[in-house]
C-alpha cells in the first residue's frame, strides 16, 4: 500500500507530507541559528574586548551587493515555482513555454547563489590575506562561524536546486565544489611559505567565480532538453511542483537568515 | 463481534504479489519502518551492553582503587595500549574516558535510539494506521547517520590520548584542551544529532499526516502522543547543541575562544605553561547554557517514550482503560513546553544571581507537577483492574515506583539552596539513574516483551522473563540506593578512587564494593534475557495476531506485519483503550470495531 | 485553496514588488547605519528593518500571508513555539549571565570578567 498524501494535500491539515517535513526542518534551523545569534549577543554585550564589525574592514558595499543578490535569487526562486503553477505563464510577451520559464528562473536562482558564494570567497580571501583568521579576534570568530555555516546552507540549497534543474547540473556543481574543496585542503600543504596557502585558496576561489558558472552553464545547456526533471514534469508534474516549492521554502529561509546576518555583522 | 475477525487480514494473502527481496535489500538498505526499527533495536542494544561494559570496568576501579583487574585488564591493555590499563591498573585518564563514553553511549547511542527510534519506528505507523513512515528514505538515512556516529564514537577509543574524557556534558574549558578524542566526540555527536533530527521530523510528519481515517487526536494511543512530544523536544532542542558543538570544534581546531575565558592558563602535561585564550573574550558558561538547553529536554526524551510504553502495557494487562487519558496527554504537552525553560537548574553552582535562580527553581518545581500527574494516572490505572502479571507487566509495574523515587529525589535538587550542597555529588547520580536505569530501561524491557510477539509471531518465555525481572529489580536498587547515601554524605561524582582520599567519604566508602558487586550481578541477570530473546525467535510459544487481546491498531494486522502493514487502510471507530466496557461481549473492543 | 492558478497569478506581481522593496530596504539599512541614533538607537533601527524584511520574505515568498487564513494551522503552531523557545534561549541565557551574585554596594561589572590579566603577546603577524 502506498503512503498517503505524498502529492495531494491532506484535507484536515491542508498540507502535503513534504511541506510538513520542510517546515519542521526550518523550525530546527531557527533554533540552530538562534543559538549562534545568542552567542553573538552574549559575546557582544559580555566580551570586554568586543569590537563591532563596523570597526573592522568589512566591505559594506560588497556586503550590500551580496544581500541584493540573495534577495534577487529568492525572488527568482518563487517565480520559478509560480511559472510551474501557471499553465500560460509568460513575461514580456515572449512565446516561451512555462516549463522553460521555470528553468530560466531556477537557473537564475542558481546563478545568484554562485555569485553569492563567489563574492563570499573573495571576501574570505581578503580577510585571510590580511591575516584575519577566526583566532584573530572574537568578532572574527563569530563572523567566520556564522557566515561559514550560512554559506554551507547556501551551497546545500544550490545542490537541491541544481538537482531540480537537471541531474547533470547537480553533478557538475558537486564535482566542481569537491575540486575546490580538495584544492583548498591539499593546496596549502604543498606550499608552506607564509601566505602561500591563502594564495592557493584565493586562486581556487577565483577559479570558482569564473570556472564554476561557466562549467555549469555548458552542462546546463547540454541537458536543457533531456533530463530527469523534464521527465518528471511529463509523468508527474504536481510532484515536481511540490519539490520546487519545498526547495524554495528552504532557499527563502537561507535568504531570511542572511537578512539578519548582514546588518548584524556588517553594519552594527 | 464477527466484524473483527473478518477485518483481520489473512496471513498468506500478503506475500502473494510481493517479490521476495534479497537479504541486503530487505535488511541492510531497508526503507520499511519495521526493519529500520529492528536495525535501530539491535544496534542500540549492542551499545547499551557496551556502555554497561564500560561502567562495569569503572566499578572495579571504584570498589578496589588501584588494584589490577585480573585477566580482563591485561586484555584491554593489549587492545587499547598502555594509556588504558597498563598491567591491569586503570590510569586516571582512562577512567575519565570510560565515564564520559559511558554517559554518551548510554544516552545518545543506547536509550534514545532504542526508546525513541526503535520503538517509535516499529510501533507508531502500526498504531496510527499508516502503511509506513512518511519519508522512508529519510528514515533509512537517519539510521545510517546514527550508525556512522556510533562508529566514530567507538573509533575514538583508539585516538591518540584515548576517547573523550570530559564527561557526557563535555564542559569547557577542559573539553577544549582535551586530546583528540574530544574532536571525534563532537563529530560523532553531529552525526547523532542529524540522525535524531531526521527521525524526529519523520515521526512528527507521519503522526500529523498519516493517521488512518477516524484516528482523531483524542483517539491516539498515549504512546503516540509521548513520541510526538519527544520528537518536538528533539527537533527544537538538539540544534542549539549542534551549534555549540560547531563552536567547540572551532575552539579546538580554529583557535577561537567562544568557550574559553580570557587569560586562561593551563599547565599542560609537560609542565609548560600555555596561554589558551586566542580570539579572546569567551565564557565557559555559554557552553553550559547551550548544552543544558538540550540537556534538560533530553532527559524528557529519555523518559517520555518510556511513559508511553508503560501506558500501553498497563492498559493491556490491567484490562481497564487508562485512567485520565486527557490528563496524560495535556501533562505531556505541558512537560514538553516547560522543559525548555528549566535548564539552568543544572547550573545553580555557577554563580548565577538569586533572581534568575528563583526563576529556574520555580519552573523546575512547576514541571514536576505534570510529571507527578503522569505517574498518578498510571498508578490509578491499576485500580480495580484484573491484572495479568506477565513479564512485560512486571517491568511496567516495576517502572512506577522506580520512576517515583527518581522523580521525588529530583525535587530537592530543584531548590537551589539544597542543590548547592548536593550538586555534583553521587546523590545526583542516584537521582537520574533511578529515572533512567530502573525507570526507562525497565520500560524498554516491558516494551520488548510486549511487542515481541508482534514482530516475531512468538512469545518470549515467561519464567525466564520473571527471573530477569526480579534479578534486575533487586540489583538495580542495590546499585543506586547507596549512591543517595554517599551523595548526602558529600561524596563527589567523577572521582577516580570513588572518594578513598577524602575523609568525609570514609563512613560511606564500604558501599562502593557493595554497589560494584550488585552491578556485576545485574549483568548476570541479563543473560536469561539474552537467551530468551534469541531462543524464543525459533522455539517460543506461537502467538496469535493479538496475543494480549489489546485494543490498539497494531494488534489488528497480521503477524509479522507485511510490507505496507495493511491490505487496505483500517478505519478507526473508537478511543484507544476500550477495555472491560460494560455490556460488551468481550473485555476488549478493538479500535477498528464499528460503533453499534 | 490559496494556490489556485488564479490566486497565484495575482501573487506574481506581489513577488516582484516585494523583491524590489527588499532590495530598497537593504539600501535603507545601509544608509541609516551612517546616521547616529545614540547609544543603541542604530541597533534598534537596523533590527526593525531586518525584522520587516524577514516578515516580508516569510509572508510573501514563503506564502505564510496567504496560507494564514486557509491552512497550515499546524505549521503556525510549530513556528510560534519555536519563536517562543528561541526567545527563551536568548533572554534567559543573557539574564543568567547578567544576574551575578553581588552585594548591594558593588557596581555592576562587565558580563563576564577576566579571570587573569590578558597575555601580553597579541596573536598576529
Ligand atoms: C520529576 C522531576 C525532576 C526534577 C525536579 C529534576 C531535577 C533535577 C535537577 C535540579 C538536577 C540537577 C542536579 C545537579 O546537577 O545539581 C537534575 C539532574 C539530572 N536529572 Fe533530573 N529531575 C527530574 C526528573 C528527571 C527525569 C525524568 C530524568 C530523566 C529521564 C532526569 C535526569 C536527570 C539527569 C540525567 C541529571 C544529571 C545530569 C548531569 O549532571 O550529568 N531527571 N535533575
Ligand atoms: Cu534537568
Amino acid at each position: 500500500m502506498d503512503i498517503p498524501y505524498t502529492i495531494q494535500e491532506r484535507p484536515d491539515t491542508g498540507l502535503y507530507n513534504a511541506k510538513v517535513g520542510i517546515w519542521l526542518f526550518l523550525a530546527s534551523e531557527v533554533m540552530l541559528f538562534g543559538a549562534l545569534f545568542s552567542t553573538y549577543i552574549v559575546l557582544r554585550v559580555g566580551s570586554f574586548n568586543w569590537m563591532p564589525g563596523r570597526d573592522f574592514d568589512l566591505n559594506i558595499p560588497i556586503g550590500t551587493f551580496n544581500t541584493a543578490v540573495l534577495i534577487l535569487s529568492s525572488m527568482t526562486m518563487v517565480m520559478a515555482w509560480a511559472a510551474l503553477k501557471i499553465p500560460n505563464f509568460t513575461m514580456f510577451n515572449l512565446k516561451i513555454d512555462h516549463f522553460d520559464w521555470f528553468r530560466i528562473f531556477l537557473g537564475l536562482t542558481i546563478l545568484c547563489g554562485l555569485i553569492f558564494l563567489g563574492v563570499k570567497s573573495f571576501e574570505y580571501y581578503g580577510k585571510f590575506h590580511h591575516h584575519h583568521f577566526p583566532e584573530t579576534h572574537t568578532f572574527y570568530a563569530i563572523y567566520f562561524t556564522l557566515t561559514g555555516l550560512h554559506a554551507l546552507h547556501v551551497f546545500g540549497g544550490m545542490v537541491v536546486n541544481a538537482y531540480l534543474f537537471g541531474r547533470g547540473a547537480c553533478t557538475a556543481l558537486v564535482t566542481v565544489a569537491l575540486t575546490i574543496l580538495y584544492m583548498a585542503i591539499f593546496g596549502p600543504m604543498h606550499d608552506t611559505a607564509t601566505g602561500g596557502g591563502a594564495a592557493f585558496i584565493a586562486g581556487a576561489a577565483w577559479l570558482g567565480i569564473f570556472g564554476l558558472p561557466l562549467g555549469i552553464f555548458f552542462l546546463a545547456v547540454l541537458i536543457w532538453k533531456n533530463n530527469n526533471s523534464a521527465e518528471m514534469w511529463k509523468s508527474n508534474p504536481e510532484r515536481l511542483t511540490n519539490r520546487v516549492e519545498v526547495s524554495g521554502l528552504f532557499w527563502h529561509f537561507v535568504d531570511l537568515v542572511w537578512i539578519f546576518l548582514f546588518p548584524v555583522l556588517y553594519l552594527l | 463481534m464477527d466484524t473483527i475477525t473478518k477485518e483481520q487480514p489473512h496471513h498468506d494473502a500478503k506475500d502473494a504479489h510481493h517479490d521476495p527481496m534479497p537479504f541486503w535489500r530487505k535488511y541492510i538498505f531497508a526503507t520499511d519502518h519495521k526493519v529500520i526499527g529492528y536495525q535501530y533495536m539491535f544496534t542500540a542494544f549492542f551499545f547499551l551492553l557496551f556502555g554497561f561494559g564500560l561502567v562495569m570496568l569503572m566499578r572495579w576501579q571504584l570498589a578496589y582503587p588501584g588494584r589490577p583487574l585480573p585477566v580482563l585488564g591485561k586484555l584491554i591493555a593489549s587492545v587499547l595500549g598502555d594509556s588504558s590499563m597498563p598491567g591491569g591498573i586503570m590510569v586516571p585518564e582512562f577512567y575519565n574516558a570510560l565515564g564520559a563514553m559511558h554517559g554518551t553511549i548510554m544516552i545518545f547511542l543506547g536509550i534514545v535510539p532504542l526508546a525513541f527510534a526503535a520503538f517509535g519506528n516499529f510501533v507508531i505507523p502500526l498504531q496510527i494506521g499508516s502503511p509506513d513512515m512518511v519519508f522512508p528514505k529519510i528514515n533509512a538515512a537517519s539510521y545510517w547517520s546514527y550508525f556512522v556516529g556510533g562508529v566514530v564514537m567507538l573509533a575514538s577509543f583508539w585516538a591518540p590520548g584515548g576517547a573523550a574524557q570530559s564527561g557526557w556534558t563535555s564542559y569547557t574549558p577542559l573539553a577544549v584542551i582535551a586530546p583528540t578524542g574530544q574532536t571525534l566526540w563532537i563529530i560523532g555527536m553531529v552525526f547523532l544529532i542529524t540522525s535524531s533530527l531526521l527521525g524526529a521530523i519523520n515521526f512528527i510528519s507521519t503522526i500529523i499526516q498519516c493517521r488512518a481515517p477516524g484516528m482523531t487526536w483524542m483517539r491516539l494511543p498515549y504512546f503516540v502522543w509521548a513520541q510526538l512530544m519527544t520528537s518536538f523536544l528533539l527537533v527544537l532542542a538538539f540544534p542549539p547543541l549542534e551549534a555549540a558543538g560547531i563552536m567547540q570544534l572551532m575552539d579546538r581546531l580554529a583557535g577561537t575562544s567562544f568557550f574559553l575565558p580570557e587569560g586562561l592558563v593551563v599547565a599542560a602535561k609537560s609542565n609548560v605553561i600555555a596561554g589558551y585564550a586566542r580570539s579572546g573574550g569567551g565564557t565557559s558558561l555559554l557552553w553550559q547554557h547551550l548544552f543544558w538547553f538540550l540537556g534538560h529536554p533530553e532527559v524528557y526524551v529519555l523518559i517520555l517514550p518510556a511513559m508511553g510504553i508503560v501506558a500501553e502495557v498497563i492498559a493491556a494487562n490491567a484490562r481497564r482503560p487508562i485512567w485520565g487519558y486527557r490528563a496524560l496527554v495535556f501533562s505531556t504537552l505541558t512537560i514538553g513546553f516547560l522543559s525548555f525553560i528549566v535548564w539552568a537548574h543544572h547550573m545553580y553552582m555557577t554563580g548565577m544571581g538569586s533572581r534568575i535562580s528563583v526563576f529556574f527553581q520555580t519552573t523546575t518545581v512547576l514541571i514536576s507537577v505534570p510529571s507527578v500527574l503522569l505517574l498518578t494516572c498510571l498508578i490509578l490505572s491499576l485500580w480495580g483492574g484484573s491484572i495479568r502479571f506477565t513479564s512485560s507487566m512486571l517491568f511496567a509495574v516495576g517502572f512506577l515506583p522506580m520512576f517515583g523515587i527518581g522523580g521525588l529525589t529530583g525535587l530537592p535538587l530543584a531548590f537551589n539552596a539544597i542543590d548547592l550542597f548536593l550538586h555534583d555529588t553521587y546523590y545526583v547520580i542516584g537521582h537520574f539513574h533511578y529515572v533512567v536505569a530502573p525507570g526507562t530501561i525497565f520500560a524498554l524491557f516491558a516494551g520488548l516483551y510486549h511487542w515481541y510477539p508482534k514482530a516475531t509471531g512468538r512469545k518470549m518465555n515467561e519464567s525466564l522473563g520473571k527471573l530477569h525481572f526480579w534479578g534486575s529489580f533487586v540489583c538495580m536498587n542495590c546499585i543506586f540506593a547507596p549512591m543517595m547515601i554517599q551523595g548526602m554524605q558529600g561524596v563527589s561524582r567523577r572521582l577516580y578512587d570513588g572518594g578513598a582520599t577524602y575523609l568525609l567519604a570514609e563512613p560511606t566508602l564500604h558501599w562502593n564494593i557493595f554497589m560494584s558487586m550488585a552491578a556485576w550481578t545485574l549483568a548476570l541477570f541479563q543473560i536469561p534475557f539474552l537467551i530468551n530473546f534469541i531462543v524464543s525467535m525459533k522455539l517460543g510459544e506461537k502467538a496469535s495476531d493479538n496475543p494480549w487481546e489489546a485494543t490498539t491498531l497494531e494488534w489488528s494486522t497480521a503477524t509479522p506485519p507485511p510490507h505496507g502493514n495493511w491490505p487496505t487502510l483500517p478505519t478507526v471507530y473508537r478511543t484507544a483503550y476500550e477495555y472491560s466496557v460494560p455490556g460488551a461481549a468481550r473485555d476488549f473492543t478493538p479500535q477498528t470495531q464499528p460503533q453499534e | 485553496m490559496s494556490d489556485t492558478v488564479k490566486a497565484i497569478k495575482k501573487h506574481v506581481s506581489w513577488y516582484m514588488i516585494v523583491g524590489v522593496s527588499l532590495i530598497v530596504l537593504t539600501g535603507v539599512t545601509v544608509g541609516v547605519s551612517y546616521i547616529h541614533f545614540g547609544h543603541s538607537g542604530n541597533i534598534v533601527v537596523a533590527l526593525i528593518i531586518a525584522t520587516l524584511k524577514a516578515a516580508l520574505v516569510a509572508s510573501i515568498f514563503m506564502h505564510l500571508f496567504w496560507d494564514m487564513f486557509v491552512k497550515m494551522a499546524v505549521i503556525f503552531k510549530v513556528m510560534i513555539f519555536t519563536a517562543i523557545f528561541f526567545t527563551g534561549l536568548m533572554a534567559l541565557t543573557l539574564w543568567s549571565l547578567k544576574d551575578e551574585i553581588r552585594t548591594s554596594s558593588s557596581t555592576p561589572g562587565p558580563l563576564f570578567r577576566q579571570s587573569a590579566p590578558a597575555p601580553a603577546e597579541e596573536h598576529g603577524h
